[in-house]
């Protein structure tokens, strides 16, 4: 259903590998692609009314975004889906966001291929999604930067709007490294023996036995990862993934890890949020999750939010 | 086995040797006799004829004018010529019994009917069974003698038994096939030698009555079949039914449908409306003077069965008036002094509409134990009490005469309780129960059916007279082998079934010939061998190449999508989606099979007419198998907004609203010819539509004869219950509503809309309907939130010649389809 849109694994383990090199010799720059696709190839195609595939990429990283309407079935109700791709991390295997707005959540509103606009301002260059929340209208703008790899994103109010918005609460959702299955090649949902899901901020380590834990303002670099699919191997998993928070206009960011397939971070709006900000990010190949935190910290600029004008 | 080799001593072309059983598992069994002693009987050496057909004409003479068509010998002769002829290209002499001279000029005889030749051979028609026939050989020849009741002045029934042993023999000795109308229809083999072997068997039908000439009436008279089939059929007179002579249509007894018709009953006591038709607790009165439907009986009354004996009295005793108006012009009376038939309305009475009847109550006619029998069970006490008192009426008034009742809808049921379920001995049923031919194999219809017929016999003491039996008229796939499981009915009650009729409510069509031929056939004799008698004609009518892939098509339709069809049978699904595969196949074997045939050939004709609708067919099932439910959205009307429903649509809410998407509900692809305009709105009092057709509508009919519209909506997750909004431009109205889940129910056709509102526009140029549904007509509904979805269909029935029906889903002629509804979503605040 998900496909990373990809010029070659080799170029892109080859930028990842030279980011920290290219950020630092002041190269120029490439800029930032955008190209969007309607009812691209997917798996299963009869299963959905329309597909849209919208992809921000540079010369670091791709990244897919992939909005789907299931059709109606005499046992399910038609929805709207938005993936992101990856086997793991935010993963096509999962809604990677959700989004709930004055009780109504996105898989619910009408969306179509008029609500999707390309973007750019700068050298920034990405897409925006128009959606409405039964008159709470909301602008939900992806892209990137040249000189970051991260999927940035912004959820931003729109004035027009003819409902107030009293409650507006985004689920980020992350496969961290590995999906395990059993001997019987059954996958494992849970179990505190098979994931040890993790959170490491830029401030501590939150870890499974902790169910929920509220983040603080300063946490802006929240990595989901697992204490025992590690990225240290080959059959460690892929390693960890990154969600990079802003917290202006946010009442409450609750991060889950836990021994589940999936781990969580819940962020509530204050109602009269102006912009929020955030980031999403899936190392392209395999890395140990010490590894990628070094790379966080001599890549920080790379992955810390900026404004257009900074 | 009888098959009769040539004798030695004959010199015979080989390749013209005909060669028959007369026990051929592809014809009917039949019951031998001692085999007389003779030599066996050359009819046809070197092509010549050796024999002439001899035969009576005196003993039908006196059946002139229209009565001639009931004849029996001289029709047998004919068709004895006719198969000689087409045979053996040699056109047989015809020589009347009495003329011993002109006898002696033949070798041989072949005796068609009672005559002195007959009787001299020891043959009494009148001892054969009852339209049954004696085929039995003699030294000279062939006797063909039937029972014909043709050969009395007066007669009871029609017998035509002669007429029915013609077509048996030139089946069983001469190897002709009557499939269908037409010069192409039947197999004619030809036949150079003809040698009969000593033979003796007689045949009779388990079914007195085989009714087809309606139903063959209705394939062979509409200009657009006559163009298609007749044209390369060849020589199909527009309306003819004698084709349902080889095919043994008959009826000894009375027949038994809706009757009195309730129009009939209306002109000829108008000041009796009230005592004729049935009237509510709460005042709703169940006449409808525009039409045959929508009328109900008042079988609560018996007033009104002392009426009914009334009109029988009369009409049996030929009085010129019955009531206001002539007999004559009663249509379909069925009043004998053997047999008076009563039929309820074809008109479905809701529990609703008689629970609360003060007489139902105070007899306590609807007990507990009745509400827990199958729906159409609720009335069996209400109607058996009617038939009781009737019945005692029709004793002292008709001795004799037997009350022939129409067990349908509401009458389905017999009575159990004590009080009624012992019903008078001269009642007989004609029982209706839909299920059946169709699912008569799978087992718990089949155990169904036979209790319930298990409870009529307990009833009335005798088995059931007659069954009306349905087709699936929607499914061509198995309207193409229906006809072939016929014969399962009456093997599956064995004695609880009497020898009335199966009747096959199925209109003849051309392309599915095999069906209406297989349930004739099965009709005479239910053990008849379908499978090998169909068999037997895919090479003789194709030729052996493009027989046998036709074969393997008609297997597939019988075999694998029956199994198909059976299989869905508890959720009475009439047009499943097949396997995409099987439909491919079934394609290709059309396509294959024509390869195998000669341009021009009669073997192409008759491929024509079998495969004409197959294309068609298979893109309805291509249509099915595609099919996405539909998603439509309701526009919500914002808070600023105002909509008024006047009628004119001219509210700015409707220019944002989305028009629902109309289709061809029976999955032909095509777009519609003449569209609709249908917007819906809503918020949160209700629901708004505005639909607009383009052309003047029919009117001044009653609601299901006028052009219409029908918006169904299954409020809610769940989907428990479906309610349907029909109206018309002239403010006539149905609503109704069924329950689905937890637990399916019967339809109420008396749902309460309190606050609907409907306000037309009709002009030249078209009509626009604006309406309100408020959401208490949905009742404890919730009523929806944004974004919720409901089931939904909507259907355009124009009526406007060329009349076209359209709607929203792919409801495949059936708009209570619920499985194949769309959705409406209901839209958010600025959507």
């Amino acid at each position: 259903m998900i496909r990373l849109l990809r010029s070659s694994v080799f170029g892109v383990l080859a930028a990842w590998l030279m980011l920290g090199a290219v950020l630092c010799a002041d190269e120029v720059l490439r800029p930032v692609r955008y190209e969007a696709k309607l009812n691209p190839y997917v798996y299963k195609p009869a299963w959905y009314a329309w597909t849209r595939t919208d992809t921000v990429s540079n010369q670091f990283r791709s990244h897919t975004v992939t909005c789907m309407r299931w059709h109606a079935t005499p046992e399910k109700l038609p929805k709207t889906e938005i993936r992101y791709g990856g086997q793991t991390g935010f993963t096509g295997l999962s809604p990677f966001l959700r989004l709930v707005v004055n009780d109504i959540p996105e898989t619910k509103i009408l969306l179509d291929d008029s609500r999707f606009t390309s973007w750019e301002e700068g050298d920034r260059r990405g897409f925006e999604i128009r959606m409405n929340f039964d008159g709470v209208f909301l602008r939900l703008r992806f892209y990137m930067r040249p000189d970051s790899p991260v999927l940035w994103a912004v959820l931003l109010p729109e004035p027009t709007s003819l409902t107030p918005m009293r409650r507006c609460e985004l689920t980020f959702t992350a496969l961290p490294s590995k999906l395990l299955k059993d001997q019987a090649d059954k996958v494992l949902w849970s179990g505190k023996d098979v994931y040890q899901r993790s959170f490491q901020t830029n401030e501590r380590r939150l870890t499974p036995e902790q169910r929920s834990t509220v983040l603080t303002p300063s946490e802006t670099q929240i990595v989901f990862q697992d204490d025992i699919n590690d990225g240290t191997g080959p059959d460690r998993g892929a390693g960890p993934c990154l969600l990079v928070l802003k917290h202006d206009g946010v009442a409450k960011a609750v991060a889950e890890p836990g021994n589940g397939w999936l781990s969580r971070v819940k962020v509530t709006l204050a109602p009269e949020f102006q912009a929020f900000h955030f980031g999403l990010f899936n190392p392209p190949v395999p890395i140990a999750n010490q590894d990628f935190q070094r790379q966080l910290e001599s890549q920080q600029p790379a992955f810390t939010w900026r404004g257009s004008k900074d | 086995m009888k098959l009769q080799l040539l004798c030695a001593g004959v010199l015979l072309s080989a390749s013209s040797i005909l060669a028959y059983d007369l026990d051929t598992k592809a014809l009917s069994p039949v019951k031998h006799g001692s085999t007389p002693q003779h030599q066996n009987l050359q009819l046809v050496s070197g092509k010549k004829l050796q024999f002439a057909i001899v035969t009576d004409s005196r003993g039908e003479q006196h059946l002139t004018g229209s009565k001639a068509r009931d004849k029996s010998i001289a029709p047998a002769v004919q068709a004895l010529v006719k198969a000689f002829e087409h045979c053996t290209g040699q056109t047989p002499a015809v020589v009347e019994a009495e003329d011993a001279a002109a006898l002696e000029r033949h070798a041989y005889w072949i005796v068609v009917g009672d005559c002195a030749v007959a009787r001299a051979q020891g043959v009494d028609w009148k001892a054969i069974p009852e339209q049954g026939f004696v085929i039995k050989t003699f030294p000279r020849g062939v006797l063909i003698v039937g029972h014909d009741t043709t050969l009395l002045p007066e007669r009871e029934s029609l017998s035509r038994g002669t007429l029915y042993g013609v077509y048996d023999f030139t089946e069983r000795f001469l190897g002709v096939r009557y499939f269908y109308p037409g010069d192409i229809g039947t197999h004619w083999p030809q036949v150079s030698d003809f040698v009969v072997a000593p033979a003796n068997y007689s045949d009779s039908p388990r079914f007195m009555n085989r009714e087809g000439g309606y139903h063959l009436w209705l394939g062979v008279t509409k200009p657009e079949d006559l163009e298609k089939y007749g044209t390369l059929a060849g020589n199909v007179k527009k309306g003819d039914r004698s084709f349902g002579d080889p095919l043994r249509f008959g009826a000894k007894y009375l027949g038994s449908s809706h009757n009195p018709r309730p129009e009939d009953l209306a002109r000829a006591f108008p000041d009796r409306l009230k005592t004729i038709f049935y009237t509510t607790a709460d005042g709703k009165f169940f006449y409808n003077p525009k039409e045959h439907l929508g009328n109900l009986y008042n079988v609560v009354n018996l007033e009104f069965a002392d009426l009914l004996i009334d009109v029988w009295k009369a009409a049996i005793n030929g009085d010129e008036m019955i009531g206001a108006i002539p007999r004559k012009e009663f249509i379909g009376l069925g009043a004998t002094r053997k047999t008076v038939t009563f039929g309820n309305c074809d008109t479905y009475q809701s529990a609703a509409d008689i629970i609360g009847d003060p007489v139902v109550r105070e007899l306590n006619l609807i007990t507990p134990a009745d509400e827990a029998r199958p729906p159409n069970a609720l009335m069996a006490n209400v109607y058996a009490r009617f038939y009781q008192y009737l019945c005692s009426r029709l004793e002292k008034e008709l001795p004799g005469a037997n009350l022939c009742i129409l067990a349908y809808y509401n009458a389905e049921y017999a009575p159990v309780d004590p009080r009624f379920q012992k019903l008078p001995s001269n009642l007989l049923v004609n029982l209706c129960n839909g299920t059946v031919p169709k699912y008569i194999t799978v087992p718990e219809y089949r155990e169904a059916f036979q209790r319930q017929v298990k409870e009529w016999v307990a009833s009335t003491g005798k088995p059931i007279h007659r069954l009306w039996l349905y087709d699936e008229y929607r499914n061509p796939f198995v309207r193409a082998v229906i006809g072939e499981y016929v014969g399962e009915v009456p093997k599956a009650l064995g004695d609880d079934l009497g020898d009335g009729a199966l009747f096959f409510d199925s209109g003849f069509q051309f392309p599915y010939y095999t069906s209406f031929y297989a349930a004739f056939r099965s009709m005479w004799n239910p053990d008849w061998d379908v499978e090998a008698g169909i068999a037997e004609h895919w090479p003789l009518f194709y030729g052996e190449k493009a027989g046998a892939y036709l074969a393997e098509f008609h297997r597939i339709l019988k075999h694998d999508l029956m199994a198909v069809y059976h299989r869905l049978a508890s959720r009475r699904v009439a047009i499943p989606s097949y396997p995409p595969a099987l439909i491919d196949r079934l394609e290709e074997l059309l396509k294959l099979a024509e390869a195998e045939l000669t341009p021009d050939s009669i073997e192409m004709r008759r491929f024509r007419i079998l495969a004409m609708p197959w294309a068609d067919n298979f893109k309805v099932q291509r249509t099915c198998n595609a099919y996405q439910l539909p998603v439509h959205v309701a526009t919500r009307l914002l808070p600023t907004e105002t909509l008024v429903v006047d009628g004119d649509g001219s509210d700015p809410c409707w220019q944002r609203a989305r028009p629902v998407r109309f289709i061809d509900p029976k999955g032909s692809g095509q777009e519609p010819r003449f569209p609709v305009d249908a917007r819906l709105v809503w918020d949160d009092k209700g629901i708004y539509g505005l639909f607009k057709s383009p052309y003047p509508p029919v009117q001044g009919k009653s609601l299901w004869f006028n052009s219409s519209y029908e918006v169904f909506f299954m409020p809610g997750a769940k989907a428990e219950q479906n309610y349907q909004f029909a109206f018309d431009p002239e403010g006539n109205k149905y609503f109704g509503k069924r329950r689905y889940l937890p637990l399916p129910g019967p339809t109420d056709p008396n749902h309460k809309v309190p606050g609907w509102i409907q306000k037309n526009t009709v002009t030249n140029d078209g009509w626009t309907v604006e309406f309100f549904i408020p959401y208490a007509a949905f009742e404890e509904e919730t009523p929806p939130k944004a974004y919720d979805t409901w089931r939904f269909n909507l259907v355009s029935n124009r009526l406007t010649p060329p009349a076209e029906v359209t709607g929203s889903a792919l409801t495949l002629g059936n708009h209570h389809n619920i499985d194949m509804y769309g959705r409406i979503v209901f839209g958010g605040l600025g959507d």
